[in-house]
């Protein structure tokens, strides 16, 4: 089975670097049977977070934050579970607004807010001014609130509220809000320095992934700043001194490399298969990144190389082991449901076909519905592996369930969300790959990602195989 | 009055520290000189979260909330916890509105919500609440529930709850309760008592708590033991038709006084129920005056239990604990109702409570319980400012001697001897509860001043990071530095 590597990423406009791509490829083709939803409202989207959520998610990964959110109190409880599901601990203010800031303007009151906070401030991170719904309607005029403060002071303001958007607009906007804030200007560029900005808050292995890339981009020679990933200021001054931005997912970060790109000149790459997962998928990435910064072909297939042979050789130690072939047994053509983000369901779905020789017949993608690159990137995959598994768009739980129940999905991959699912259908083979969570404690920082995390993908897929 | 702190020769402490009786504070605040900022206390959270809360308890009840989805999937009460006695997870329902319709409304999306509520989970009643949005843009919520209503099966109430209506979480809570119980009482009628006397009881706001099951047993074992029957349990997971049980019950009772006290005085308007003003039973006595409380106000003889062989070796357990701590000091660090009771406990054992988690906000919001209790002679000593100084008095004290410090989870990273004691999870109330607390405070003095070796005992904040940023000009432009 091949599937067609794409150009190297690297765009100029506001699209995805890959939809820019002027490759003809078939949209989704008649042997995907591809799930239309019904028109009309949608009551129930555990998949979706308040905009504000996103923000803490973005907040909690620069060393000691503080946040102040202007509107009613119960708009700090989105943020507190996104500092929550990062594990990191919070320090906050809220305007408080009640029935008299709607009426007559919450200016006043949050400008006493802030002011308060600053006297003096002695945090060491930033101090952000996240909107609410209530703030964002009434029209109170916060940027000019923020103009009274002094320069030197770390305050990041961000229009947030969950009229505006979902956890991801909420990521989005409170990186851009970083970046306009801290990145210097007058730096100089390091040639074999990169930005990397992992899948912020989307799973619990996220941070694990990024440390497990920053350490494949060391063995090339390149010095890696992670951006909001137990980060500080600094990580985020010297941002103007990379060469290129690494976005591992479109859903995180694209929208702030593309601002980059245009402020700093700094080009950006996303893969063509999108996560580093699995030996073809950390392959893809590694030629992708080296071919921006010119690193020698022959210096990335040494590590290609020297790393496969690590992950070979411990994947063959345990092949005489009865429990390990029986395993491996029950693993070929498997019916496995994949539920999350467009990008990441996509990632997963390449990978358990092509390096684990599972059979998707189920794949639910959260976001990416006018995705090119998404669509197009199924689209090669259907045909290269000869798969018409169902796919749907934002299908809502209930949709979740019945296609589990059609395609007798013995298999789950995705969130708690689906862990409920297939506890409730007797699907006992589950693995978290996104969030929300509510079944996982995230103590030790494994990745998913990269080499190491083919290893650790691939030891929870077994171990979580039941007969 | 208690003005000055004990160590009045240092003058930096002078400044820092105020130690005040609860009955000083309450006297404040009937002058209304306490400092009380609303908006910005936690005890005042959202009006909204606080109705919703309650909404989400019932299994036949489905929440409908009229704004943005982001409100309701951050939030507590659509997570399933292991102690959810009915392992029920409520539907997290709305209209998700977006800025579209903040411009055109959404009425029709509201209607059509309705209608697929109705249709696909078959309620018996549709909540429906509104958030700040909705609110804000003056949606006429009413009008669209009258003319769905027709068509539906099910029954519809329709409640204002926008967080920015300023009510604050128990006003929240109150709020759905009287609806909750208006609509009871249309589809009731008052039903003849039984002769065994029942009592209906409600558990917290925030239910689902994995120490809840155990306790409502507990309860309901004690209540049993002193020949009442537990008519109904209100709490997440019950179902619409023990709802409808509530006019059945003898005398309506709440783990929470604070909790229950609007929604007992409703019931006792609406169905002549008599309710008890009481908090958390937590120790020997406060079970047995609880126990006693409820037996007058279902017209029982009140059943002296000082003779039970149970009661008994309970009374030995605390006589024993009191040989060991009597005189002692504890330091409650333990917010809310809970915090009170537990002091009261710690009088119990011969101790020397100090309250440490009362704000002025609390002195308003407590301010009932704190009447029952100076009533009963319990005028506990409160800090509300130089906590982490005050303690850091007792550095030099042999650590065995020291005070005893209870608190959910050691945060504190001095040397008391610390009982945690998490109320989310650890069941502390009636008899039962009390080997657990005793067990906690004889844990915590066995190992004061030696390492702590349990790896959730103890955490240590990583906050206070003082950065001092050079600035130049003033930190607000036009205003005073």
């Amino acid at each position: 089975m091949s599937i067609k590597t794409l150009k190297p990423a690297k765009s100029r406009g506001k699209k995805s670097s890959q939809d820019k791509l002027k490759i003809e490829t078939p949209r989704l083709t008649s042997v995907t049977k591809k799930v239309t939803k019904p028109k009309g409202v949608e009551l129930c989207n555990p998949y979706s977070r308040c905009s504000l959520y996103g923000c803490g998610l973005v907040a909690a990964e620069v060393f000691d934050p503080d946040f102040c959110v202007h509107g009613p109190q119960g708009c700090i409880s989105a943020v507190m579970e996104a500092f929550m599901a990062q594990g990191k601990e919070l320090e906050f203010h809220h305007s408080g607004m009640g029935q008299f800031d709607i009426i007559y303007g919450g200016e006043k009151t949050l400008l006493a807010n802030v002011t308060e906070a600053f006297s003096p401030y002695e945090k060491a991170g930033p101090k952000y001014v996240f909107t609410s719904c209530a703030s964002e309607i009434i029209g109170d005029d916060v940027d000019s609130v923020c103009n009274h403060f002094n320069k030197g002071l770390p305050l990041v303001k961000v229009a947030s509220g969950g009229v505006k958007g979902d956890q991801y607009h909420g990521i989005n906007e409170t990186l851009q809000g970083l970046m306009t804030k801290f990145v210097n200007h007058s730096v100089e560029k390091q040639p074999k320095m990169v930005n990397l900005i992992g899948c912020i808050g989307l799973n619990r292995h996220w941070r694990g992934d990024v440390y497990e890339l920053v350490r494949l981009l060391n063995s090339l020679g390149v010095e890696v700043n992670r951006v909001a990933c137990d980060s500080t200021l600094e990580n985020l001054k010297i941002v103007g001194k990379a060469s290129l931005t690494i976005v591992l997912a479109p859903e995180v970060g694209e929208e702030t490399a593309q601002y980059l790109e245009k402020e700093f000149n700094i080009p950006y790459v996303l893969s063509p298969l999108f996560l580093p997962l699995g030996l073809r998928g950390v392959e893809i990435w590694l030629n992708e990144v080296g071919k921006v910064l010119s690193i020698p072909q022959e210096m990335i297939e040494r590590l290609v190389d020297k790393e496969e042979e690590r992950v070979r050789d411990a994947l063959k130690v345990a092949l005489i082991h009865k429990v390990y072939t029986e395993k491996l047994e029950r693993l070929k053509r498997l019916p496995v449901a994949i539920i999350a983000e467009g990008s990441v369901a996509f990632s997963w779905a390449r990978f358990v076909t092509e390096e684990l020789g599972m059979k998707p017949v189920f794949i639910g993608l959260r976001t990416g519905e006018n995705s090119d690159a998404l669509l197009r990137n199924l689209s090669e995959w259907q045909k290269e592996s000869s798969l018409s598994p169902i796919i749907s768009f934002q299908p809502t739980v209930e949709e979740v369930k019945s296609a589990l129940l059609e395609t007798k999905a013995r298999f789950i991959m995705g969130s708690s969300i689906e862990a409920d699912l297939g506890a409730e259908l007797g699907i006992g083979n589950f693995l978290h790959i996104c969030n929300p969570n509510t079944h996982y404690v995230n103590i030790n920082n494994s990745p998913f990602l990269g080499y190491t995390g083919l290893l650790n993908a691939t030891e929870s897929i077994l171990n979580t195989l039941q007969n | 009055m208690e003005t000055q702190p004990q160590n009045s020769e240092n003058t930096e402490n002078i400044k820092k520290k105020s130690i005040w009786n609860l009955s000083e504070l309450l006297k404040w605040y009937d002058l209304g000189l306490l400092p009380i900022n609303k908006n910005q206390d936690i005890e005042y959270y959202c009006s909204f979260l606080g109705a919703y809360e309650i909404a989400c308890n019932f299994q036949g009840v489905a929440p409908l909330v009229h704004g943005p989805s982001g409100c309701i999937e951050s939030f507590v009460a659509t997570r399933p916890y292991p102690g959810n006695s009915k392992k029920f997870t409520p539907k997290c329902l709305s209209t998700d509105m977006t800025l579209k319709d903040i411009v055109y409304g959404a009425a029709g999306k509201l209607g059509e919500a309705i209608l697929k509520t109705d249709s696909t989970l078959h309620p018996n009643l549709i909540l429906i609440l509104t958030n700040c949005c909705a609110d804000i843009i003056g949606e006429d919520v009413e009008a669209i529930a009258k003319k769905v209503s027709t068509t539906v099966q099910a029954d519809i109430l329709n409640i204002e709850t926008g967080g920015c209506s300023g009510k604050g979480f128990r006003e929240g809570a109150d709020i759905v309760f009287k609806a909750l119980f208006d609509h009871v009482a249309s589809r009731t009628t008052l039903p003849a008592k039984g002769t065994d006397p029942s009592v209906n009881i409600f558990t917290k706001r925030l239910s689902g708590r994995p120490a809840e099951v155990n306790e409502v047993n507990e309860l309901s074992r004690l209540l049993n033991k002193g020949g009442i029957k537990t008519n109904t349990v209100i709490r997440l997971g019950t179902e619409y038709e023990d709802l409808l049980a509530i006019p059945r019950g003898h005398a309506n009772i709440s783990l929470c006084y604070l909790f229950g006290d609007e929604p007992m005085k409703y019931l006792n308007t609406l169905f002549n129920q008599p309710y008890i003003a009481t908090t958390f039973p937590i120790g020997l006595k406060a079970t047995l005056e609880w126990l006693g409380k409820i037996q007058a106000a279902v017209g029982m003889e009140q059943k002296d239990l000082r003779d039970d062989p149970e009661v008994d070796r309970y009374q030995k357990k605390i006589d024993a604990a009191r040989q060991k701590y009597e005189g002692r000091e504890a330091f409650i660090w333990m917010p809310g109702e809970k915090g009170l009771a537990m002091a009261r406990f710690a009088v119990e054992l011969g101790m020397k409570p100090c309250l440490f988690t009362m704000s002025y906000l609390a002195v308003e919001e407590l301010q009932e319980t704190l009447k029952l209790l100076i009533k009963d002679g319990y005028d506990f000593k409160t800090i509300l400012t130089g906590k982490h100084e005050f303690l850091k008095e007792y550095q030099d004290m042999d650590p065995a001697e020291r005070p005893i410090l209870f608190m959910p989870r050691k945060f504190w990273t001095g040397d008391l001897p610390t009982a945690t004691i998490n109320c989310f999870a650890d069941s502390i109330l009636g008899l039962k509860g009390i080997d657990y607390l005793l067990d906690s405070i004889d844990n915590a003095v066995k190992t004061a001043g030696k390492k702590d070796y349990g790896l959730f005992n103890r955490y240590v904040e990583d906050r206070y990071h003082a950065k001092k940023w050079d600035l130049d000009g003033p930190v607000v432009s036009q205003v005073r530095n």
